[in-house]
């Protein structure tokens, strides 16, 4: 996974570095460890990369000048130099980074472009001489030395993209439509699956190279997007609390209070709270800022992550039945050590362990942060060894069909390659 | 045997609308054009009609006088601001001739954007914006350091240009724009409001307001006010409502008098605007209007109807919308204003139908006009014919080699109508493809105008600032703001 970010101000006055840099800043959902930033004058690029600061918002490409730039911002998880790449031939540069996997090496990419922008190709035609060659689930946004910006969403739509812009000064290209938002601009709209859009000081452009509706990423709903974000025209808020609505007609216990584990479950908490009309009550508050416990490679990180983040409000578990829901579970840890700490140390009287996703079988090819299958406890444990497992009175997931129904109504397909193990696109990490 | 002449004044796209919709007329004119190129589009339609192209001065009251004079015509349209402000419009009238046009004194209201505030403030006429006006660039980057969301604007009407919207509304990106805001107001002053000495203010700062933009076109004899029906621009240069401001990149309009994102309530309370700014300023410089006025409006947050600029003028392209949809001899109409007679004009419009003007540009425009002139087009008229719709030259100029090139400016506009926008405006991409410059100078134009999900979008816009503006009345909250710099005292203004 990984958080692209792009601004280009149709007047040079501008300074868009510290744009980038809270454009970043805004993308932490979609990875926290490194980012590369790069801006343009129209005369040369200037690279930055490294550990993102959060608390470092003068930092290194902040003050820089460049009235372009772009920023992609990842995970550990991800491997992660080849999500971007940099290539020069006689004096003109491209640099590209991408979200998701692209069949090919990025640098070849970077290279082919760099080679048809310097005999005189603009970057989109260039980028549409090579694309049949470089297919995947992906997201790139791609700048040459120009100030030329492309930004390009493979088909069939797995991974986000959006427009925005602001005022008469700035377009803005954003994974999900949060940033946008963040940076001031107004959503304009997703960028349809196969459509290259073309951005320059004189010119904006816009090709399809592809029919289709979208294939989305259904977990990009689940769990990887900001609640606050719109993708391809659906309220990522919606879904999830509609999706805690569906957990609640699955769930078949009765409970004292509802429990959200913070913070991507609360909206199916919320949901699912409601339509069980249960009281739902803050269960847990963290300390430090804000960890994706789930993206970390490193148990010890993810047992840290977890602790720090959850630690849990005594009166309100207190004597008490509890529904406790979080929106995935991958390998249970998580679950497993906050039941734990609730009987031992809270002293709860049941614990309802409720998934606010159908069960994670298989690993994810497009480079979202899902362990193999040997590392998926839905893989490994069935229903009942699972309980036993995570020691919860009970546990309920919701199906693969619950989670195509919420989305029925607005016409679009989805990648649930996580949940059957089929894929819309064939292509390997 | 009997006939009118015509003459008019201009050159662009709104020109060669105006050109065609006279010489409709069941009264036969023979129209006659002072240009200051020659625009193919009006010289054909000037050479049709018996009549001729003229290239002239435009600016220059005394070349303007004395190439009318050779015509001596019976009625004389001003169709740009600028002969306005340079006093063609004045001079014409001494002389004796009938003119549809405003004076240079009352063309002030869109010359001088600080005179058409501060006359909305005198007369507390609804719609009107906070603002601070500047003669010194020092004076105002002090101002502009705190000045937080605002809209800068030269403190005359330049062309349409210099235009920016700067929404501050997240202290962390505040740096970044207070810098940007004062660059560009010494830009604005040093390359725009350089080449204007006949106003002594500089700069314009105004509140920013957010909402939905439209135009209410008007043609008055100073007694009554004939409305036409709104139509709305685009101002973006690129689609999505992305890029730098332009003089207008196309416009909608219909069905009927309204669009669909304004009630018929907010058309009449425009109307009503327009009226009272058109008294107050009759009565201010003490002069009868004769001529079209346009209020460029938006539907705020702040009063629903709320005027953004005034134009002495009809919109370009805007006034092309016109066309299909005016179920009446524009001629007549004319002629009644000029006469005083406009209270007998009952204006028919065309309720069936809807208009889609897209403009043409070439690459460079609109911030980069040097390298987008001087490019040879090819305008294929018969295909754009037999899609039904009209082709309106607007930055295109005759060659001494007979062929045709760009000014730098909008080429060409396309005009289309039919029963459905979405429809209408795919026939006028169609349109739109048609135009090229055949030295492979790339052109653009914006696909979306028209398009269901932009006109969508702008319902949506208005739904949200409806809302609020009516809440704002319901509770009696259009009376006061307070403005407070730190440091630098209190501005209580009266909204009463």
């Amino acid at each position: 996974m990984a958080g692209l970010i792009s601004v280009i101000s149709f007047d040079n006055i501008w300074k868009v570095g510290k744009y980038i840099y809270y454009g970043l800043l805004a993308s932490q959902n979609r990875g926290q460890d490194n980012y590369i930033a790069t801006l343009g004058d129209g005369v040369k690029l200037s690279i930055s990369e490294g550990d993102f600061n959060p608390h470092h918002a003068n930092g290194p490409f902040s003050e820089a000048s460049g009235h372009v730039g772009m920023g992609g911002i990842y995970g550990l998880g991800e491997i992660y130099e080849r999500k971007h790449a940099y290539a020069s031939h006689n004096g003109h540069e491209v640099a590209i980074i991408i979200d998701g996997v692209i069949s090919g090496s990025t640098y070849e990419l970077a290279r082919e472009l760099c080679k048809l922008v310097s005999s005189g190709h603009k970057l989109d035609e260039a980028f549409l001489e090579i694309v049949n060659r470089y297919h995947g689930a992906y997201s790139l946004i791609s700048m040459s030395n120009s100030a030329e910006v492309i930004a390009y969403r493979a088909p069939p739509g797995i991974k986000p993209l959006h427009v925005g812009g602001y005022g008469f000064d700035l377009a803005i290209i954003s994974s999900e439509s949060a940033p946008i938002s963040i940076l001031g601009g107004d959503l304009r709209r997703a960028i349809n699956p196969g459509e290259l859009i073309y951005l320059t000081q004189d010119e904006v452009r816009m090709v399809r190279t592809f029919d289709g509706k979208p294939t989305l990423c259904a977990f990009e709903y689940i769990y990887t997007a900001r609640h606050d974000s719109i993708l391809d025209g659906i309220d990522v808020y919606y879904i999830r609390s509609s999706l805690g609505a569906k957990l609640a007609s699955r769930f078949s216990y009765d409970v004292d209070v509802v429990v959200g584990v913070p913070e991507t479950a609360m909206p199916y908490a919320i949901g699912f709270a409601k339509a069980l009309g249960k009281d739902i009550e803050l269960g847990f508050v963290s300390t430090g800022s804000r960890i994706r416990t789930a993206t970390k490679e490193d148990p010890k990180e993810r047992l840290i992550g977890i602790q720090l983040k959850l630690n849990p409000i005594k009166y309100v578990f207190s004597g008490k039945r509890v529904a406790i829901v979080d929106d995935s579970l991958v390998r249970g840890l998580t679950m497993k050590n906050v039941v734990q700490i609730l009987r031992n140390k809270v002293g709860v009287k049941e614990v309802h362990v409720v998934v606010g996703s159908p069960k994670l079988k298989f690993r994810c090819p497009y480079g979202v942060s899902i362990p193999s299958s040997e590392e998926l406890l839905a893989a490994n444990l069935d229903d009942e060894l699972g309980v036993k497992y995570i020691e919860a009175d009970s546990i309920t997931w919701l199906s693969v069909d619950d989670v195509v129904d919420v989305f029925s109504r607005y016409g679009v397909n989805l990648c649930l390659g996580c949940f059957l193990g089929k894929y819309p696109v064939g292509c390997s990490t | 045997m009997f006939y009118v002449k015509v003459v008019i004044i201009g050159d662009g796209g709104r020109e060669h609308a105006l050109s065609l919709m006279i010489s409709a007329s069941s009264l036969n004119p023979r129209v006659y054009a002072l240009s200051s190129y020659i625009n193919p589009g009006i010289k054909k339609v000037a050479e049709g009609s018996g009549g001729r192209l003229v290239r002239c001065d435009i600016l220059s009251p005394v070349d303007v006088i004395s190439k009318v004079n050779e015509i001596s015509p019976d009625l004389i349209v001003v169709g740009p601001e600028e002969p306005q402000f340079h006093g063609v419009t004045d001079v014409l009238k001494e002389e004796g001739y009938a003119v549809f046009g405003a004076t240079s004194k009352l063309a002030e209201i869109e010359k001088s954007k600080v005179f058409m505030r501060e006359l909305m403030w005198k007369f507390k006429i609804p719609g009107r914006l906070a603002f601070k006006a500047f003669t010194s660039i020092d004076e105002a980057v002090e101002y502009l350091r705190n000045a937080g969301d605002v809209v800068l604007k030269p403190a005359r009407q330049a062309g349409g240009k210099g235009v920016k919207v700067f929404a501050d509304l997240q202290a962390y990106l505040s740096d970044i724009k207070s810098e940007v805001r004062e660059k560009y107001a010494r830009k604005l002053v040093s390359e725009v409001m350089s080449n204007y000495r006949d106003i002594e203010y500089r700069l314009l700062v105004e509140e920013r307001v957010d909402g939905v933009e439209y135009t209410l076109m008007t043609v008055t004899d100073g007694y009554d006010v004939v409305p036409m029906p709104l139509v709305q621009d685009h101002p973006h240069a690129f689609d999505m409502d992305l890029g730098p401001e332009t003089g207008g990149m196309g416009s909608i309009q219909g069905p009927g008098l309204t669009l669909p994102f304004i009630e018929l309530r907010e058309f009449d309370e425009s109307v009503y605007i327009v009226k009272e700014v058109l008294k107050a300023l009759q009565k201010v410089v003490n002069d009868r209007y004769v001529g079209a006025l346009s209020g460029q409006m938006m539907l705020t947050p702040l009063w629903g109807p709320t005027v953004i600029e005034f134009y002495s003028r009809f919109g370009d392209p805007e006034v092309a919308n016109l066309i299909p949809v005016l179920d009446i001899d524009f001629l007549e109409l004319i002629e009644a204003a000029v006469s005083s007679k406009l209270a007998r004009i009952k204006l028919k419009v065309r309720d069936d139908i809807v208009t889609v003007v897209k403009a043409v540009c070439p690459k460079g425009y609109p911030n980069n006009r040097k390298v987008a002139k001087g490019h040879p087009v090819t305008v294929d008229e018969g295909r754009i014919r037999d899609y039904g719709c009209k082709v309106l030259y607007a930055g295109i100029e005759l060659g001494g080699d007979g062929g045709i090139y760009t000014t730098g400016s909008r080429i060409v506009e396309v005009l289309c109508s039919g029963e459905d926008y979405e429809e209408v405006s795919r026939r006028a991409n169609k349109c739109a493809e048609l135009i090229t410059c055949s030295d492979g100078w790339p052109t653009f134009y914006r696909s979306d105008i028209g398009t269901r999900e932009l006109i969508a979008e702008r319902m949506d816009a208005a739904e949200r600032v409806r809302a609020v503006y009516m809440y704002r009345r319901r509770n009696n909250l259009l009376t006061t703001k307070v403005d407070w710099i730190p440091g630098r005292g209190v501005t209580v203004y009266d909204y009463r």
